[in-house]
């Protein structure tokens, strides 16, 4: 039913269209194409892997970060607590 | 299966580069944009074990990398963009190209999964089953999605006077 409702295109549309679609490869654009060599991208994507892969193991690292931080204010806060009443003393 | 080699790489770059790049900047209208996504497509091909696949599925891989690297920068444009424009519903992420050839005017008409399509159907000859794969949509939604394309490629070429029929 499906194929019956899309086949509504005649066999000179599909052929018109195929031609389109040739012209359209073969026309060359004028914008210049930028692309590398690959033995440079080859590197590129060698530093790229590296990279993430030093990311990937850094990144429980980066993400305790913040609880080591906190866990440090939270030690010197009950140290100072603790030292209160002798420093008070002394001062 | 293993990554590809030095040598297999370059190989694989030398056959595919060039129409992959067709290809983008065929979807995408921009030059640099397609410039961009070849390098980065290649840069994801050498992470991935496809050494032992051969020259035509290796090819067919490459674009696939590269279709979901466009679908990646559409979705990051449409989350982008303002709350107020979602909400008017004016959103429209897809710059218009800026092809420079007269040939290419109609196909700029069509949107960019609709050029897709029409790409990887004709110009790369692939099966509706890979263009799926491509483009992460199932095998039944492309016959209808490519049909529709079809019909307004075909509209786009009678209006302007460019087919046999006109």
């Amino acid at each position: 039913m499906v194929e019956w409702l899309l086949g509504t295109m005649s066999a000179d549309e599909e052929q018109d269209i195929a031609a389109y679609m040739s012209r359209l490869a073969t026309a060359s654009p004028r914008h210049a194409v930028h692309l590398p060599a690959a033995d440079v991208l080859w590197v590129k994507a060698q530093l790229l892997a590296r990279w993430e892969a030093e990311r990937r193991v850094q990144a429980p690292l980066d993400a305790i970060e913040p609880f080591q931080i906190g866990a440090g204010l939270v030690a010197a806060g009950i140290l100072l607590f603790w030292s209160l009443p002798a420093l008070l003393r002394v001062i | 299966m293993a990554r590809l080699d030095e040598p297999a790489f370059a190989a694989c770059y030398q056959r595919n580069s060039r129409a992959l790049w067709s290809y983008l900047y065929r979807v995408t209208g921009k030059a640099a944009d397609a410039d961009d996504l070849v390098q980065e497509a290649f840069c994801r091909l050498l992470q991935a074990d496809i050494g032992g696949l051969a020259e035509e599925e290796q090819r067919r891989y490459v674009f696939r990398i590269g279709t979901n690297l466009l679908a990646d920068r559409w979705r990051r444009a449409t989350q982008e963009a303002s709350w107020l424009d979602r909400l008017r519903g004016t959103i429209d992420v897809h710059v218009q190209p800026d092809y420079d050839d007269s040939v290419s005017r109609e196909f700029a008409a069509l949107k960019p999964r609709e050029r897709a399509l029409l790409w990887l159907a004709y110009v790369e000859g692939e099966s509706h089953e890979d263009i799926a794969n491509a483009l992460g949509l199932s095998r039944g939604s492309i016959k209808v999605l490519l049909s529709r394309a079809r019909g307004r490629l075909r509209d786009l070429l009678v209006a302007k006077g460019l087919t046999a029929r006109a």
